[in-house]
C-alpha cells in the first residue's frame, strides 16, 4: 500500500514540476553536466531513464500515449528513424534546431534531431600501413587486404549503418559482394568492441580496424597508460564511399509522440545545439558537433579536416533491414 | 435434476474444504505471479512472426552454440566443484579451514562481470601481456597470448564463477553423510578414491544433479558474458530478434526453443529426486574425522582447492581493485552512494516479498498435499525460466494494462486525467523481481519444511494453535536457518541482475548492476570495476553468512 501512495505521488509530481522526461541511450558524465546546467538556467529539472535504445523503444510503444517520456536520445541515427517508423516520435518546429543543424543531420520531417556527429573510419598500424593506402571503404575488399582487416559483429549498430549506406550509394547487390568481400578479408571473426579491434592491429593480428572515431579518443585518454600507446601506434585515415565522401553517425534525439512537456523538450534540444553546449557535448566523447562553426577540440583537429558524406541519416534507418539481411548472406558473425 | 446436484456435491464439497483461506492466498497470489508470461503468450504467441523464416536460419547456429556452453561449463564445474568438496569435507590439509568458504566466494561476481575481467586481464593492454612484452620482448608476448573471447574461454569464465552451486549442495550433501558408512568402507580395506568413488559419489549424486541443475539454468540465462564474447547462443538470438528485427514475436518463439532446455533440465533434477531414498539420513550420525594428508598429497589438496577459487574470484577480484585505485577518484562520488543505494533497497525488498511470498505456498501445500497445492508451487517458479529482458516485457504489458483499468476509472469518476501510476515505478520493478526469483528462495525454504516433521504441526495443532499460530510460533523459528539461506540467495541475485532492472527503471534510478553494464558497455572497463566491485563486496558478506549456515546445521 505504501508502494501505491508513493506511485501516486510520483505520477501526481509529474504532472505538476517544471519538468523534461529523457529516456536516453547515452551515458556520459558530460551529459549529466549539461543536464544540470539546463537545470540551473531554466529552472526545469531534467529526469532520466539510461538502457539501450531497443529497449527503450519497446517501453515506449508498450507505455503508449501516456508514457511519461518526452525525449528519445540513441547514439545511431538508424535508429532513431526506427523510433520513428515505430511510431513513438513526433514532428516539431522549432527555427533554432533547423537552423543550427545541417539538414542531412536531422529528419526532413522534423521527426529526430542530430546532436553530435562521429564518423566510422579506419584506423591502421602505423608501421606498415600508410593512410593513402585507404582511399574508399571499397578498396578494403581488395585481395591485399586478406586476412588484415578487423571489424566487430554485425549485431553491431554502427556496422548496420555502415552497411545501410553502402547500399544507398552502390545498390543491394553490389552491397553483398563488398560485406562478402570483407567477410574474406577478415584477420579472425567478429567479436569484442572497437576498442578491441584497434588492440588487434598493434598485436600484429591484423593491420587495419573498421572503428568510430571517438573510441580512438578513448584509448588516447585511457587511464591505462598501455592504452595511450595503443592509440598512439596508430594512424587514422577517412576513406570515402562511392566517391562521396566518409561515413558519419549522430547521436540525436527526437521529441515522443505521448510528450506531456514539448515546450520544455525542444528548450532542452535547442539549448544541446548552442555552441557551447555543442563544445561540451561533443567533447565529451571525442566527437563532431553537428553546429557548423563550432570550434572542435585539438584532437579532432589534429586528425585532421575530412569530407563527410551528406546522404540524409534517415537513409541508415529506412536500409536498416536490408543490411541486417546483407550481413546475414554474407556470413558476417 | 437433484440426481446430477446429488452427484455434484461430493466434489463441491471436496472444492470447498480444499478452498480455505491459505488456498485462496496462495492461488490469488500464483496467480498473480503468472500474469506477465500470461500476458505475452496471449498478445505475442497469437501473431505472425514477420522475420521469422530469417531469424530461423540461425537457429542451429544457437542451438549448437547453447548445447557446447552448457555441456562445457556442466563438466567444468563438475571438476572444480565435486573433489574441492571431498576434500575439504573429509581431509584435513594446510588452508582447508580457509577453503571451506574461499571457494564459494566466487557466487559474488556476475557472469558478465567476470567476462569483462578476463578479457582486461587477458587482452594485449591487461596486466599479462604487458609484463611479457615489456620484459621478454613482443614475440614471447605473443606466444603467450590467450584469446579469450570465444566458446571455451565463455566455458572457462562461466565454469569459474558457477561452480559453486555445486561445491555448496555437495559439501552440503558430504556433511550429511554418515562418517561411519564411509569409515566402514576405508576398514574394509578400500583406498580413499574408491571411498570417494564408489561410496561417497554415489551418496551425494542428487545434490550433486541439483547443484548442476542450477549451473545450467544460469548458465542459460546468461547474456551479458555471451554478448560480449560473441558466442552466439540462443539468449543472443533472442536479443537480437528483438533488437534487430524489432520482432518481439520471434523473440517469444525462441524463448520456447530455451524452456525445451529448461524442461530437460528439470527433467534431470526430477530423476535424481526419484532415486532420493537413497540417500541416508539417519539422524544418529557423528560429526566427521577428517583424514589428516601429508607431504605431496596435502600439497596436492592445497592446489586443487587453489586453481578453482584464483580463476573464480582471485584473479578478477585482484584485476577490479587494481583498476579501482585508477579509477576511483573520477567515479566515486555521492551519486555513486545513491546507486548502491538503490541496489541494496531493492534486493532487500524484493527478498523480502519473495520469501513471504515462498513460505506461504510451501505451508499452503504441507497443510494441503493435494495436487492443487502441488500444482501451485510448481506454478510459482515459472518466472525463472524466462529470461529477464523477456519477462521484462510481460511485466511491463501488464502493468500498462492494469494502470489502462486505473486511468479509465479514475477518469469517469474524478474527471481529470491520470497519468501511468504503476508503470515504471520501483513497485512493478521489485514485483518483476520477485516473480523472476521467486525459485531461487523455493528449494531452501522447501528443505526446511521438509526437514520438520508434521508430527509437530500436528502436535501444535491438537492442543489448540490455529494454522497461522502454528506457522509461527512452531514452524518458522525451527528454520530461522533455511529462511535465512533462502532470503540471503535471492538478495545476492537481485543485486546482480542486469536485463529486468536496465528495462524496467524508474527515472533516475540507476543500479550498481545497470552501472557497471553500462561502463563496461562504453567499452570503459577499468571505470565499471567501481560500482563491479561494491556488488561483489555486498555480495560477500551474506555468501559467509549462508555457509556458516550450512555448516552449523550439518554439525
Amino acid at each position: 500500500m505504501r508502494y501505491l501512495i508513493l506511485a501516486f505521488a510520483c505520477s501526481t509530481h509529474f504532472l505538476f514540476a517544471a519538468e523534461v522526461n529523457v529516456y536516453s541511450h547515452r551515458h556520459y558524465e558530460a551529459d549529466q553536466m549539461l543536464f544540470d546546467q539546463f537545470t540551473a538556467k531554466t529552472g526545469i529539472k531534467v529526469n532520466i531513464v539510461k538502457a539501450g535504445a531497443d529497449a527503450l523503444i519497446k517501453r515506449l510503444k508498450i507505455e503508449g500515449d501516456k508514457s511519461p517520456a518526452d525525449i528519445l536520445i540513441t547514439a545511431d541515427a538508424g535508429l532513431l528513424h526506427i523510433a520513428k517508423e515505430e511510431g513513438v516520435l513526433q514532428a516539431v518546429k522549432s527555427n533554432i534546431l533547423e537552423q543550427s543543424i545541417p539538414s542531412h543531420l536531422r529528419d526532413p520531417e522534423s521527426y529526430w534531431f542530430g546532436l553530435t556527429t562521429r564518423a566510422r573510419v579506419v584506423v591502421f598500424a602505423k608501421d606498415r600501413v600508410s593512410a593513402a593506402d585507404v582511399p574508399s571503404y571499397e578498396s578494403l575488399t581488395d585481395k591485399k587486404w586478406k586476412g588484415k582487416i578487423l571489424v566487430r559483429s554485425s549485431t553491431n549498430v554502427y556496422n548496420q549503418s555502415l552497411l545501410a549506406s553502402v547500399i544507398a550509394h552502390n545498390g543491394k547487390a553490389e552491397a553483398e559482394i563488398w560485406a562478402k568481400g570483407i567477410v574474406a578479408n577478415m584477420a579472425h571473426a567478429p567479436k569484442g568492441n572497437d576498442r578491441d579491434q584497434v588492440k588487434d592491429v598493434v598485436a600484429g593480428i591484423g593491420d587495419i580496424a573498421i572503428i568510430n572515431t571517438y573510441y580512438l579518443g578513448l584509448l588516447l585518454n585511457s587511464p591505462n597508460p598501455e592504452e595511450q600507446k595503443v592509440g598512439q601506434a596508430v594512424g587514422i585515415c577517412f576513406p570515402k564511399l562511392a566517391g562521396a565522401g566518409t561515413h558519419i553517425n549522430v547521436s540525436g534525439a527526437g521529441i515522443t509522440k505521448s510528450s506531456k512537456n514539448i515546450d520544455n523538450a525542444i528548450k532542452l534540444l535547442e539549448f544541446l545545439v548552442s555552441d557551447e553546449s555543442q563544445r561540451i557535448f561533443a567533447e565529451a566523447n571525442y566527437e563532431y558537433p553537428v553546429k557548423p562553426g563550432v570550434r572542435w577540440s585539438d584532437l579532432l583537429n589534429a586528425w585532421g579536416d575530412f569530407t563527410p558524406d551528406t546522404i540524409n541519416l534517415s537513409k541508415l534507418g529506412e536500409l536498416n533491414r536490408d543490411a541486417v539481411r546483407v550481413f546475414q548472406t554474407a556470413d558476417w558473425r | 435434476m437433484s440426481q446430477i446436484f446429488f452427484r455434484l456435491r461430493p466434489g463441491w464439497q471436496r472444492f470447498r474444504f480444499s478452498m480455505d483461506a491459505w488456498t485462496l492466498a496462495s492461488s490469488g497470489v500464483v496467480v498473480f505471479i503468472c500474469l506477465p508470461v500470461l500476458m505475452l503468450l496471449f498478445t505475442l504467441m497469437l501473431d505472425e512472426s514477420p522475420f521469422w523464416n530469417e531469424i530461423a536460419e540461425r537457429l542451429p547456429d544457437y542451438l549448437k552454440n547453447t548445447s557446447i556452453l552448457l555441456a562445457g561449463t556442466t563438466a567444468l564445474s563438475l571438476l572444480m566443484g565435486v573433489p574441492t568438496a571431498w576434500l575439504v569435507t573429509f581431509h584435513e590439509f594446510p588452508g582447508r579451514r580457509y577453503y571451506e568458504w574461499a571457494l564459494i566466494l566466487p557466487l559474488a561476481i556476475p557472469t558478465y562481470i567476470a567476462a569483462t575481467t578476463y578479457k582486461g586481464i587477458l587482452d594485449f593492454t591487461g596486466p599479462v601481456q604487458t609484463l611479457l612484452r615489456n620484459n621478454f620482448g613482443d614475440d614471447t608476448a605473443r606466444f603467450f597470448a590467450i584469446d579469450i573471447m570465444t566458446l571455451w574461454g565463455a566455458v572457462l569464465v562461466m565454469s569459474a564463477v558457477l561452480y559453486p552451486y555445486i561445491f555448496v549442495t555437495t559439501r552440503a550433501s558430504f556433511l550429511r553423510q554418515s562418517a561411519s558408512v564411509l569409515e566402514v568402507s576405508r576398514s574394509l580395506g578400500r583406498s580413499a578414491w574408491q571411498t570417494f568413488t564408489g561410496v561417497g559419489l554415489p551418496l551425494a549424486r542428487p545434490a550433486i544433479i541439483g547443484g548442476v541443475s542450477l549451473v545450467l539454468m544460469e548458465g542459460l540465462s546468461d547474456y551479458g558474458a555471451v554478448k560480449y564474447y560473441e558466442v552466439h547462443t540462443l539468449t543472443v538470438g533472442i536479443f537480437r530478434a528483438w533488437s534487430e528485427y524489432f520482432d518481439e514475436i520471434a523473440a517469444v518463439r525462441l524463448c520456447g526453443c530455451l524452456l525445451i532446455f529448461v524442461f530437460a533440465i528439470m527433467a534431470l533434477e526430477r530423476w535424481q529426486r526419484g532415486r532420493k531414498k537413497f540417500n541416508s539420513s539417519s539422524s544418529n550420525h557423528r560429526p566427521v574425522v577428517r583424514y589428516r594428508l601429508k607431504g605431496m598429497k596435502a600439497l596436492l589438496a592445497s592446489v586443487t582447492c587453489f586453481v578453482p577459487f584464483a580463476l573464480g574470484f582471485l584473479f578478477p577480484a585482484v584485476q577490479l581493485v587494481a583498476w579501482s585505485f585508477r579509477t576511483a577518484h573520477k567515479v566515486v562520488d555521492i551519486h555513486f552512494i545513491r546507486l548502491a543505494k538503490h541496489s541494496f533497497l531493492l534486493a532487500l525488498s524484493a527478498s523480502t516479498v519473495a520469501i513471504v511470498i515462498g513460505i506461504l505456498i510451501l505451508y499452503t501445500g504441507r497443510l494441503h498435499q493435494t495436487r492443487h497445492t502441488r500444482l501451485l508451487s510448481k506454478i510459482s517458479l515459472m518466472g525463472y525460466m524466462i529470461p529477464g529482458a523477456v519477462l521484462a516485457i510481460g511485466v511491463m504489458i501488464l502493468f500498462k494494462r492494469m494502470d489502462t483499468g486505473i486511468i479509465s476509472i479514475w477518469e469517469s469518476v474524478a474527471g481529470t486525467s491520470l497519468n501511468l501510476v504503476l508503470s515504471g515505478t520501483v513497485f512493478a520493478m521489485t514485483y518483476a523481481y520477485v516473480v523472476r526469483f521467486l525459485a531461487v528462495g523455493h528449494s531452501p525454504l522447501e528443505a526446511g519444511f521438509k526437514r520438520l516433521s508434521p508430527r509437530l504441526d500436528e502436535a501444535s495443532r491438537s492442543l489448540g494453535l490455529s494454522k497461522l499460530k502454528t506457522l509461527f510460533k512452531i514452524n518458522l523459528p525451527l528454520m530461522k536457518g533455511a529462511i535465512l539461506g533462502a532470503a540471503t540467495l535471492v538478495f545476492i541475485d537481485v543485486l546482480k541482475e542486469l536485463p529486468l532492472t536496465l528495462i524496467l527503471q524508474p527515472f533516475n534510478f540507476e543500479t550498481l548492476a545497470t552501472r557497471t553494464y553500462q561502463l563496461a558497455g562504453e567499452e570503459m572497463l577499468a571505470e565499471s570495476s567501481n560500482s563491479a566491485l561494491v556488488i561483489l563486496v555486498v555480495g560477500i558478506a551474506p555468501i559467509l553468512f549462508l555457509n556458516k549456515i550450512i555448516t552449523r546445521d550439518m554439525q
